[in-house]
């Protein structure tokens, strides 16, 4: 049976999750929204999802992994220590970990949407999107990071176009994953959770 | 690959790659298909082609730093570099380094020779094959058609313990002449063939001959061929239904025969019970991946590639402080890849006084003198000083400058400038004077990288104070002579060349704002500003008994190139002590002379900017107008003198 109130706070979780990793605001180099507080939010979101989602489970590992990288960076950061780029190797796992977890854990979320959803919402096509369109701006940011040595210039502009998309795609995946939340909605009296339509 | 520690250098280079893809794809073994876990092998392949330390840049870690210290105890300051990532040896060898070298290549070929061997005894066997039966010719054909896969021969041979796909140009599918045609390994067979896995395990073999005494490097080999009939026994399992796939395991289960299994030129199924529990632990990982799982696939391999590909500069020596030796290896193992990296290098190691930094441009034949040097000062027990051979500190604020920088066949020759922050040898310091320590400089191609060779010891010049890097009356040029009217004119052109040393101060303390000098040596850089400039002046000739006569004198001067007409419309110099200049170097100078004048008279200086980073054009000659007392009196060309500025 499904528990109604453990999904909605998995899906909720994921959303705040995204909150963190879009948003970054800096004192001189110390963050106060950090990355690493994004990624506790998607380990306690596989937590409660994964019973759903049994695939979720496999992204435990690299979330943890995913979670020490960016609390180890951020403690770093208050030395105003950039690890980014201090170990190729590390820079290369942490890359294509963050990569796949995105893309497997918006997979899994959008077929939960599929299930949850009201019928009109179509979430589950708009989270599919985002996903692909956030794997590709992804691996886009870090080819044109290893890019810019080359083409200063051209890279300089097409960086701020890329920032500026990637930025809306996160607002956009943040307001679907909020809406798909309150698609599953919440009967305060008693306590119970309805999806406003059942799988 | 020329030598043993070439070799090296490509083999630990390739082996941190295969330790990272072995990595990775533990973390996604039961995350991405076997596909992908398959196709992760080709950033390996693609590393194995590329000679270690291309342009500078190394691929995970420094592997320069333990050759170069190796080395370095063979009594070898040569710089390690891959030209080719296969072997070549270019003389017979006659140290004991030559003979292993020799030997890893002997070992090349003799892994060659025993592939080959297997290869033409599967090929022997295989043409001694019978086409099969029209009703099991008839069952294959259709299995190809339903999946869309082009046949080519098929062929029963006797003996095999089963069915593999043989042959690099013309594949033929070959089959166990006394089993049973099973519909399961037929497909298997058929997928490599699709695939062109034949000529894969000959490219993977050909890898695991270059570097056969990298126990890593043939294990990751031996997993790229277990991941090819992975990817296969993938296509199989997308195709059955339930029973049958626990079926396909048993077949599996049932081999371990592993007779061809790494053979060139040839696919086998059962390659080996210890890879067929692999395969079997991957079947029973079997799920099919959801649709746009070839994106995420796709975008993992590039972000692996690309940085591996790219590889990463080695700009900062890594300082070992117990050891000389180890941060002199670390130093050696950083090549100077643009001759304004090596001017800019040297630059630095004379104003910090750095050894580490005078060894990264350093010529082999120098670097043992150098090592010598710091563990000498070393054993002192204070940071070891390098001797650069000036009496006094640099100026590290002001930089320096490389004057009359000039393209000698395939290298650099220039004037080093530095400015002191005193005057050599405990001399009183003057006001208005300022001290420089110059000397003649060499950047020259070494073995792929830019060294830097003076070519004296450093000399004192004192000077007028000025901005030297719009030119210096104290130091040399290139001079251009003309005579005429009593007076011989004497042109003095030089080019200033520098590199930007400035680092901003963080925006964050704004009551700072302004920059320092980086006197870190940056190997890859390039000149940031490149000026000309050219001074004139006239010297009396004539009769001293007319000098009195004379009371304004006045010079129209302009640069003329090769091809260039001469200019007709030079400026009339007019009024007393007046200056004009273009930033293409034409003055016009008019001068008033006070009685009892004396000779030689400066007529000042033009110039103007040029390309940093091309050759710098120097002029054929100087058009020149004399003007005496308001009236023009001669026009005449300043002729290159011969001999070169020093």
């Amino acid at each position: 049976m499904t528990n109604y109130q453990r999904l909605y706070d998995g899906i909720g979780r994921a959303a705040w999750g995204y909150f963190f990793i879009y948003f970054d605001i800096n004192i001189n180099t110390v963050s106060i929204l950090p990355s690493f507080i994004g990624y506790m939010l998607f380990l306690s979101a596989i937590n409660c999802l994964c019973e759903e989602e049994r695939e979720l489970g496999l992204l435990r590992t690299l979330g943890v992994i995913l979670t020490l990288w960016h609390i180890v960076s951020w403690i770093a950061s208050w030395g105003a220590v950039d690890l980014d780029g201090a170990l190729q190797a590390v820079d290369i796992i942490i890359d294509v970990v963050n990569i796949y977890f995105h893309f497997q854990l918006l997979t899994n979320l959008a077929s939960i949407a599929a299930k949850y959803q009201s019928t009109d919402d179509g979430l589950d096509n708009k989270l599919l999107r985002y996903r692909t369109l956030q794997t590709v701006m992804l691996t886009a940011v870090i080819i044109v990071g290893y890019l810019v040595k080359w083409m200063p210039g051209l890279i300089a502009g097409i960086s701020i176009c890329m920032i500026v998309v990637y930025l809306i795609a996160g607002i956009l995946l943040m307001k679907a994953l909020f809406d798909l939340r309150r698609s599953i909605s919440f009967d305060s009296g008693s306590g119970d959770f309805d999806a406003n339509t059942e799988a | 690959m020329f030598d043993i520690w070439g070799f090296l250098l490509q083999t630990y280079t390739v082996s941190g790659v295969g330790a990272l893809i072995l990595l990775i794809k533990a973390l996604f073994k039961d995350k991405l298909s076997p596909k992908w876990q398959f196709a992760v092998w080709s950033v390996l392949g693609i590393i194995m082609l590329l000679p270690a330390g291309m342009f500078g840049r190394y691929t995970l870690f420094r592997w320069q730093i333990p050759i170069e210290i190796m080395k370095s105890g063979y009594g070898d300051y040569g710089f390690t570099k891959v030209l080719f990532p296969f072997p070549v040896i270019t003389s017979m060898p006659r140290t004991q380094l030559e003979w292993l070298y020799a030997l890893y290549v002997l070992g090349v070929l003799v892994h060659v020779f025993f592939y080959g061997i297997s290869y033409a005894k599967l090929h022997r066997a295989v043409r001694r094959g019978d086409e099969p039966s029209p009703e099991k010719c008839a069952c294959i054909q259709a299995i190809a058609a339903a999946h869309g896969i082009k046949l080519g021969r098929i062929v029963e041979v006797s003996g095999l313990p089963s069915a593999f796909v043989y042959g690099i140009f013309r594949p033929t599918l070959v089959l166990p002449k006394e089993n049973e045609l099973n519909e399961k390994i037929v497909l298997h067979e058929l997928f490599h063939l699709k695939n062109r896995d034949t000529l894969w395990s000959v490219i993977i073999c050909f890898f695991r001959c270059l570097h056969w005494c990298n126990p890593l490097i043939v294990y990751c080999a031996n997993r790229a061929i277990n991941d090819m009939e992975s990817r296969c026994d993938q296509y199989v399992l997308e195709r059955l239904e339930g029973e049958e796939r626990r079926e396909y395991g048993h077949i599996l289960l049932s081999m371990a025969n592993e007779r061809f299994s790494k053979t060139p030129g040839s696919t086998c199924i059962n390659n080996g019970g210890k890879n067929i529990r692999a395969r079997i632990e991957n079947i029973a990982r079997f799920k099919k991946y959801p649709q746009g799982m070839g994106l995420v696939s796709v975008c993992v391999i590039i972000l692996i590639a690309l940085p591996l590909v790219v590889g990463v500069q080695a700009t900062n020596i890594r300082a070992f402080s117990h050891s000389v030796e180890l941060t002199l290896a670390s130093a050696r193992s950083i090549p100077c890849t643009t001759p304004a990296g090596a001017f800019d290098t040297y630059g630095k190691s004379v104003l910090e006084r750095n050894g580490y930094y005078r060894a990264m441009c350093a010529p082999e034949d120098m670097q043992e003198a150098i090592l010598k040097e710091m563990l000498e000062k070393d054993d002192i027990g204070i940071f070891p000083i390098w001797d650069p051979g000036i009496d006094e500190w640099a100026n590290k604020q002001e930089g320096f400058y490389i004057y009359n920088l000039k393209h000698v066949g395939d290298a650099y020759e220039g004037l080093f400038v530095i400015e002191l922050n005193y005057p050599p040898s405990g001399k009183p310091a003057e006001i208005n004077m300022t001290y420089l320590a110059v000397q003649n400089l060499r950047v020259e191609n070494e073995n792929g990288r830019w060294v830097a060779i003076p070519l004296e010891a450093f000399r004192y010049v004192e000077t007028l104070s000025q901005s030297l890097s719009w030119g210096c009356l104290g130091l040399p040029g290139i001079t251009y002579v003309g005579e005429a009217n009593d007076w011989r004119i004497e042109a003095t052109y030089q080019t200033i060349h520098t590199i930007d040393l400035r680092v901003p101060v963080q925006r964050e303390i704004v009551f700072l704002l302004g920059a320092y000098s980086n006197t870190t040596p940056d190997p890859n850089a390039e000149f940031s500003r490149a000026a000309r400039s050219n001074s004139t002046k006239c010297v009396y000739i004539g009769r001293e008994s007319d000098k009195d006569k004379i009371t304004r004198l006045g010079l129209s001067v302009e640069p003329v190139y090769e091809g260039e007409k001469r200019p007709t419309d030079m400026r009339v110099p007019s009024g007393d002590n007046t200056v004009s200049s273009s930033n293409l170097g034409a003055q016009t100078v008019s001068k008033k002379l006070n009685p009892g004048w004396s000779s030689p008279i400066s007529m000042d200086g033009g110039g103007g900017s040029a390309d940093p980073n091309k050759d710098i054009e120097h002029p054929a000659y100087f058009a020149a107008d004399l003007y005496i007392n308001n009236e023009k009196v001669a026009t005449l060309d300043l002729i290159l003198q011969e001999g070169e500025a020093q």
